[in-house]
């Protein structure tokens, strides 16, 4: 379709331009014409200092710029790491966001609050609290098109209600981003051509919630996520 | 570009003049093929004395046309940036090739925008000039172009292959020599086969 609609195009300028020949209009408008270019020159000019005068605050992600393969990567050593109870180490590492809640019963329920949403949650008996529960989130990796959008993803939600801690989806982000790239023909020298496509791939990491709870406390029957217990 | 997740939304739009320098060949090529017809051949003979010359003076032209389209081509980045920047969010943008740049980059893309814009001129002003030997042409060519891009396809085929001895080149000086050896070769057959051609046809 986008085809047929270029040859239509083309077909309508040649027409039009061979009729414009015949009728010799192009050339009592030869006048008209040479202002029309020197117009368009002048505006192509005069965008050169316009375009680098602009207020662009560009916040570069290129010095992020990742594989997709590296969410995986990273998705594997935080869960062996956090198997191991490594958590004082990666928490240093890595983006997260910490709750603590007072919480002095003996059981305790943990809800999921959303559906179609996956969260990993990790937990350890510490002897170290006796009525606090604290709740550590690892923000997921997003990289899409090997840009690096980690730091606009926002966290999970969790909330202690009597004796369930919920956890809810995060706020629905929308994040528009923009690259004016070098174009074909400059793009044939100096980076990676475009004209014959482009591909894209995306990848997200996953969902980890990491739960310090005192020793003893026992999970109850209205839980709906998968635990996986660190000894 | 776009990918979701659920939750996470993300819109990636990239931006580039790569469309205006491919309507500016296409523009360049048909404009070729225009000098060619009844109406420009009849008005050239009214200043120029044989057929050798009436070529040199479209050649002229060729030059001076491409010189133009690969100005205004190689500019149209620049005014493409201030219309985004006037209808979208500031900071949309935050990969800007044009605020990184080096000077030489331009320089080397004008010069390559300039000899693909005269290679696709001259090939047009050869079509236009084969047309006149028979109008049949007008119809063999193309087919046989499409019809070897569909049939030939791949990146073994014949046209594919020609494509990428351009396209493909990344030493800027051999698709220099490329591009240039190509010009004459197309330019004088051009020349060779029309020479003997009668003035008014």
């Amino acid at each position: 379709m986008g085809m047929l609609i270029i040859l239509v195009i083309i077909g309508l300028i040649v027409y039009f331009m061979k009729k414009g020949i015949d009728n010799k209009i192009i050339r009592s408008n030869s006048k008209g014409l040479k202002w029309l270019f020197l117009g368009y020159l002048s505006i192509l000019v005069l965008s050169v200092p316009v375009a680098f005068l602009l207020p662009i605050e560009t916040e570069s992600l290129k010095g992020e710029i990742a594989k997709g393969d590296v969410v995986h990567e990273q998705d594997i050593y935080i869960e062996d790491a956090l198997l191991k109870g490594e958590i004082e180490e990666l928490v240093d590492k890595n983006k997260t966001e910490l709750w603590a809640f007072d919480y002095e019963n003996d059981v305790l329920n943990i809800e999921q609050k959303a559906e179609e949403f996956y969260v990993a949650v990790y937990l350890e008996e510490t002897s170290e609290y006796t009525e606090m529960i604290e709740a550590t989130y690892f923000y997921p990796r997003l990289i899409v098109d090997e840009w690096d959008f980690s730091n606009e993803v926002s966290p999970i939600r969790v909330e202690l209600k009597n004796n369930s801690l919920n956890i809810y989806e995060p706020l629905s982000v929308t994040i528009n981003h923009g690259e004016f790239e070098m174009g074909f023909p400059m793009s044939q020298f100096y980076g990676e051509s475009k004209m014959m496509g482009r591909s894209s791939s995306s990848s997200m990491g996953g969902q980890i919630l990491y739960l310090k709870v005192p020793e003893g406390l026992e999970i109850g029957d209205d839980t709906n996520v998968d635990i996986i217990k660190v000894e | 570009m776009s990918a979701g997740f659920d939750i996470f939304e993300v819109k990636i739009n990239y931006y580039s003049a790569s469309s205006v320098f491919v309507l500016t060949m296409l523009w360049g090529f048909i404009t070729a093929f225009l000098l060619t017809t009844k109406g420009y051949r009849y008005a050239d003979f009214m200043f120029v004395t044989n057929r050798l010359t009436s070529h040199l003076a479209n050649g002229l032209f060729l030059l001076t046309m491409s010189f133009l389209g690969s100005l205004t081509a190689s500019l149209s980045p620049f005014l493409i940036r201030v219309i985004i920047f006037i209808y979208q969010d500031e900071g949309h943008i935050t990969e800007d090739f044009l605020m990184s740049a080096q000077a030489h980059e331009f320089i080397i893309g004008f010069a390559t925008a300039f000899l693909y814009l005269l290679v696709f001129s001259v090939l047009g002003y050869l079509f236009g000039m084969l047309i006149q030997f028979n109008k049949a042409l007008q119809v063999i060519i193309p087919v046989v172009f499409l019809g070897g891009l569909m049939i030939n396809s791949g990146e073994q085929g014949m046209i594919i292959s020609i494509i990428n001895f351009f396209m493909m080149e990344s030493s800027f000086v051999l698709f220099t020599l490329k591009m240039i050896v190509s010009i004459l070769v197309i330019y004088l057959s051009t020349i060779l086969l029309t020479n003997k051609m009668e003035v008014i046809r």
